[in-house]
């Protein structure tokens, strides 16, 4: 059976609201990665792409009509290329990886594109035209992710503080790494309709504490989530090229790392943000690994109170998680943030000379997903 | 006539300047803000989205507004046609700004000041002969948006067609009422107001009355703004106050009573100590550090909490119903408080009528320059009349006052009164020539007091009237006996609007204006009758009265014949429902609109919830869903948002993209006439609605799991959750309407009548509507 590889990852700075990439359609957005991400290949005949997979958690509006099909175009990739889009919203990207890498594995394809992307601000969450079932809506199936991670502070007993201290952590890593150059080979710089480039990431700050310890939860009157404690609404689009290892090796493409390991897993929709756990003990399973053979791990963080959960219920090493900080920090473009965890690991793995990572997020409606890498 | 001006320059970014440019971009025109520095020219512009009230209708027309220096920019004055300077008040500077302008300027430009304390004949001496005619002074009141007066001075040079420019322009594109003013200190305004304030202060002292008593009396129980003396010189600025004041004072030299100008000590005092009112948050009034509100006293000089007032005239006055009972009242008693009060009218009457002609060459610029710049409702003269000028006159001589000359002369002549109205026509004294003159009629003002002495009321109600506006035009005018300020919705509104709709169903006329010249267009439901049907569980009464509010607001929108309606001012709850099915609406621009029953407890009932689905719908808003587009009209009914102007009301989805919207407010009857007359032509009822696409049950139970978060937020109460639920029911469609199913006008009617009188059941519904009629605004439970 073909292995699948990676062969480069990359992705745009993330913009927040009132932002420098505010306004940039998301096709345009996501172009401009692919066009990064093959001009980093020289070696690669565009003509070879079979296939350009792109998760979006809301693919309407703008990011409708079969936004990665467009994005080919947009990026002057051949006719030849196809495309599709994967929704499994926070998880969608990554989703887009498994099917590409799924598809070289078992020999349908040998070059692919997966990626995400996802503008929040042009398009809402929830979309433009919720038509909601009363029935999913008495089981609470629409439930509010800010309350699903309410109530896993809550059982998990994870307090306002610990939150805290955890985003301000977040944004102290993602600074570090701002300012030690650790984004610079996956970032792609982006140009807004030539009026201004945007080269960094445009969450990390140092958090004011005072103001932070005064806002109000954002989501339950008494609850102890805020809006410093969550990932910030934001836009950004990331991108892998994977091929299968004889088509590298046959090409001369330099192979970053291997796709060991895919997991996807249903849990509790009113406790979503567990689904890390479930969705990793499988991936660990499969690849015959244990949490011990596991040197990086990017979480995604959708939720102070939801990563803490994780952490704390699975035992994780908290030394070992979200190096160059998380989505509390940058921020989580929903259909963008697979692809994005999963070129941060790549970076950190080499950042760190170590083997093996795993990349694993929470999922709106419950599940988890999951993904696990060797360095080649 | 045309308007000439379609760019301008104002020169001086302070706090008038930029006012007066957001105003100007409030009429959609263009202009170049000026100041010495760019820093000062941005700044000035950038504080109009700060300043409280908001000078702007919609943030948007700042825009319109493009910050410059004199040094950099200067060459733009060329694109101008009208140049106003705003500097400060120091001649030498304003002439050097003059100079260094002047040879930039459009041959045809106007260039105007807005000075209030340097005589026009000293701007002008350094100007040549070609510029002193297109030069004279437009004297804006503070805030420019709000404030209707614009006085307006010419010298002998100023031309005609300089001076009836600035006419047009002032009245028709920026909405002021123009008082035609004399290059004498302070103009009229301040001269009279600034008088009437210092006479109040002076009294007050000698008398020994407290801070909140006068106030109290010169009030609006006088039919003065709520800020009545001591908080309107506050609000102004005691230095600014004193500044106005001393410029009489100096520069009236033959004024019988310059001394009242002089500065009192209790003021000399206060400004000593750098209280200087509201923008030092302490001059008359103080709120101590617990909040508490506090007053100056007149002897110690320290501040006292206030007391509760209490005066004999003024529990007479307030069980008058109208201003001019209420006059007569205060000034009728034996107490302190009405000694005093009719101390302070005589006198300012008095010096009011030695005026003229020095100020004014009639009563009327002197009637509405207080009026429209210090918000009296009754101008001097036409308090006077009020009072009875006979009578009054004689106790005047009794107490030993002198009455002016010509007001005896008027007297002898068998004329009891200043004005009088009959056969459609007014009259007014004159006392130049002591004759009865007749008051020019201005074609863009009907005022329908007058118009209606011309025997033009066909029907009269006791809270509305039909009226014959002449070229077929019916006008429907309310004029509540229960509220005349608020003018909430009885019988009688219904009455005569299905009236008027028989009439032009028969042929008789050909369309309607809803339109009345009261303080407030409607400001809702009458809660009490509400109440009282609700706590005696009459449903059936209750649901009869609101059918009927549904029928007539059905039959004007479906009337043979176009219906025009013209709020301004406050149109809230059932006052938006009877104005948005007119076939057109001509709103004044200060509209503040809203449909805002959630604060009772309730959702509208009586069509709004019909009418705002209509315009979300309607309305061409890009890519928007019907759910997005419903979510909208939610929002905005749920939150029972406000409009702040006609514009927001645009935005808000209250009014209509096309609905008109003027300045000027005393046009709105004329105005609405001539539009129902230009839809008279071709006219087509329009057509029944049976094709909503409403999202139903899924876009429901999406807006409920909003609702449910906001609850959650501890937002809102659970039952503001239960209206929000019904609110959302009925503006979703209720069960038949879904995204491939269509429903009509009269479902949705059904639905919200049937959600209204349900709510009106819930006790703590009704525990809101209590307290709104107690106190005057929402409880929140």
């Amino acid at each position: 059976m073909p292995k699948s590889v990676i062969i480069d990852a990359v992705r745009s700075p993330i913009g927040l609201k009132n932002g420098q990439l505010v306004g940039l359609r998301p096709d345009d957005l996501s172009a401009q990665i692919i066009i990064g991400l093959l001009k980093r290949t020289p070696n690669l005949d565009p003509k070879l792409i079979e296939d350009l997979i792109f998760g979006c958690a809301f693919p309407e509006g703008p990011q409708g009509m079969l936004i990665s099909k467009g994005i080919s175009i947009l990026a002057g990739l051949p006719e030849t290329t196809a495309g599709s889009v994967v929704n499994r919203f926070c998880g969608s990207s990554m989703d887009a990886l498994h099917q590409v890498s799924s598809k070289i594995e078992c020999g349908d394809i040998e070059v692919g594109i997966a990626g995400g992307v996802e503008d929040m601000f042009s398009v809402p969450m929830g979309g433009f035209n919720p038509d909601f079932h009363p029935d999913l809506a008495d089981q609470e199936y629409y439930i509010g992710m800010g309350e699903t991670a309410e109530t896993l502070a809550l059982e998990g007993k994870i307090s306002r503080q610990e939150q805290e201290d955890f985003a301000l952590n977040s944004h102290e890593k993602a600074l570090h790494a701002q300012s030690n150059g650790h984004f610079d080979n996956e970032i792609i710089s982006i140009d807004y309709y030539g009026e201004h480039t945007v080269e960094k990431d445009e969450g990390p700050r140092s958090p004011d504490l005072e103001k932070m310890k005064n806002l109000s939860p954002a989501f339950i009157e008494h609850g102890s989530i805020t809006a410093a404690t969550s990932s910030p609404i934001s836009i950004g689009a990331s991108a892998t090229l994977i091929t299968s290892e004889d088509f590298a090796k046959d090409h001369g493409l330099k192979i970053k790392a291997y796709i060991k390991g895919r997991s996807v897993a249903g849990v509790d929709w009113r406790r979503m943000g567990m689904g890390p756990l479930p969705a990793t003990e499988k991936v660990l399973k499969r690849t015959n690994l244990t949490m011990k053979d596991i040197d990086i791990i990017e979480l995604n963080e959708a939720f102070a109170a939801q990563a803490l959960y994780v952490i704390n219920s699975g035992s994780w090493d908290k030394s070992k998680i979200n190096k160059n900080g998380g989505s509390i920090a940058l921020g989580h473009p929903l259909g963008c943030s697979g692809t994005r965890i999963i070129t941060t690991l790549l970076n950190v793995m080499e950042q760190q000379d170590v083997k093996t990572g795993l990349a694993t997020m929470c999922i709106g409606t419950g599940q988890g997903i999951a993904t696990v890498l060797e360095r080649a | 006539m045309n308007n000439k001006i379609k760019k301008v320059a104002v020169l001086g970014s302070g706090v008038m300047g930029a006012q007066i440019a957001g105003h100007i971009s409030n009429a959609g025109i263009e202009s170049y803000l000026y100041d010495t520095t760019q820093e000062l020219a941005n700044q000035g512009k950038e504080n109009l989205l700060k300043l409280k009230p908001a000078p702007l209708y919609n943030s948007k027309n700042i825009d319109l507004i493009t910050p410059c220096t004199y040094d950099k920019d200067i060459e733009k004055i060329k694109d101008v046609d009208w140049i106003l300077e705003a500097v400060v008040e120091k001649l030498d500077i304003k002439i050097s700004v003059y100079n260094n302008l002047l040879p930039h300027l459009k041959e045809s430009a106007i260039l105007t000041s807005n000075t209030s304390g340097i005589p026009l004949i000293d701007l002008t001496e350094s100007l040549s002969k070609n510029m002193q005619e297109r030069f004279m002074i437009t004297h804006f009141f503070n805030p420019p948006r709000y404030m209707q007066l614009l006085e307006l001075v010419r010298s002998e040079m100023t031309t005609d067609e300089t001076y009836n420019t600035m006419v047009h322009f002032g009245e028709t594109i920026l909405g002021k009422g123009i008082v035609h003013a004399k290059d004498t200190p302070n103009f009229i305004g301040n001269r009279i107001g600034v008088f009437g304030m210092m006479t109040a202060i002076n009294l007050a002292v000698e008398s020994r009355l407290t801070v909140e008593e006068v106030d109290k009396l010169t009030g609006p129980i006088s039919g003065r703004p709520k800020s009545a003396t001591f908080r309107t010189a506050d609000v102004v600025g005691l230095d600014t106050l004193k500044n106005v004041s001393l410029t009489t004072y100096e520069k009236a030299h033959n004024d019988e009573q310059r001394n009242v100008f002089k500065i009192p000590k209790i003021l000399d005092a206060l400004i000593e100590k750098k209280r200087l009112g509201q923008k030092t948050k302490e001059g008359f009034y103080k709120k101590d550090e617990n909040g508490i509100l506090n007053s100056i006293n007149f002897e110690t000089e320290s501040y006292k909490p206030l007391k509760t007032v209490r005066f004999d005239c003024f529990r007479v006055a307030k069980g008058q119903q109208k201003t001019p009972g209420k006059l007569t009242s205060l000034c009728s008693g034996d107490d302190k408080g009405s000694k005093y009060f009719w101390e302070v009218m005589a006198r300012t009457l008095i010096y009011s009528a030695n005026r003229i002609p020095e100020i004014s060459d009639d009563i009327i610029n002197i009637d509405n320059a207080m009026k429209w710049g210090f918000g009296w409702e009754y101008g001097p003269f036409e308090s006077w009349d009020i009072l009875g000028v006979k009578e009054s006159s004689e106790r005047m001589i009794a107490d030993g006052k002198k009455v002016p000359d010509w007001v005896l002369r008027m007297l002898s002549k068998g004329r009891e009164t200043f004005y009088e109205s009959n056969a459609g026509f007014s009259t007014y004294w004159c006392p130049i020539n002591s004759i009865s003159k007749t008051v020019q009629t201005n074609e863009k003002i009907i005022n329908l007091k007058i118009h209606k002495t011309g025997n033009k009321t066909i029907k009269r109600d006791l809270s509305a009237s039909l009226n014959d506006l002449g070229d077929g035009i019916l006008n429907v005018e309310f004029h509540s006996i229960l509220q005349p300020t608020l003018h909430p919705i009885d019988s009688s509104y219904i009455e005569i609007i299905n009236n008027g709709l028989d009439l032009i169903e028969k042929g008789t006329y050909k369309g309607m204006v809803i339109g009345h010249q009261g303080a407030n267009f409607c400001a809702g439901a009458n809660l009490n009758l509400l109440l009282e049907l609700s706590i005696n569980e009459e449903w059936d009464a209750l649901n009869f009265a609101v059918k009927t509010m549904q029928d007539v607001t059905q039959r004007i929108r479906f009337s043979k014949g176009p219906v025009v309606a013209a709020p301004f001012q406050l149109t809230l709850g059932g006052g938006v429902e009877i104005i948005q099915p007119a076939t057109h609406i001509v709103a004044a621009s200060e509209t503040y609109m809203g449909l805002v029953e959630v604060g009772v407890g309730l959702i509208p009932g009586g069509s709004g919830n019909l009418r705002m689905v209509l315009n979300a719908l309607d309305e061409n808003t890009g890519r928007m869903g019907a759910f997005q587009k419903i979510q909208k009209a939610f929002e905005t009914v749920g939150f029972a948002k406000i409009a702040t102007s006609a514009e927001e009301a645009k935005k808000l989805g209250y009014l209509k993209k096309d609905d008109t919207i003027i300045l000027n407010k005393d046009h709105l009857i004329h105005t609405a006439k001539m539009k129902a007359l230009e839809l008279v032509e071709d006219y087509k009822v329009p057509t029944y609605r049976n094709d909503l696409r409403l999202p139903g049950k899924g876009g429901r139970t999406a807006l409920n799991m909003a609702l449910k978060g906001f609850k959650m937020q501890g937002k809102i109460s659970a039952h503001d959750l239960k209206i929000g639920e019904k609110l959302a029911y009925v503006l979703t469609g209720g069960d038949k309407a879904g995204l491939t199913k269509s429903v009509d006008e009269q479902y949705i009617l059904d639905l919200e009548r049937d959600a209204f009188v349900t709510l009106a059941g819930e006790p703590l519904t009704q525990d809101r509507i209590k307290y709104m009629l107690k106190k005057g605004k929402p409880l929140r439970n």
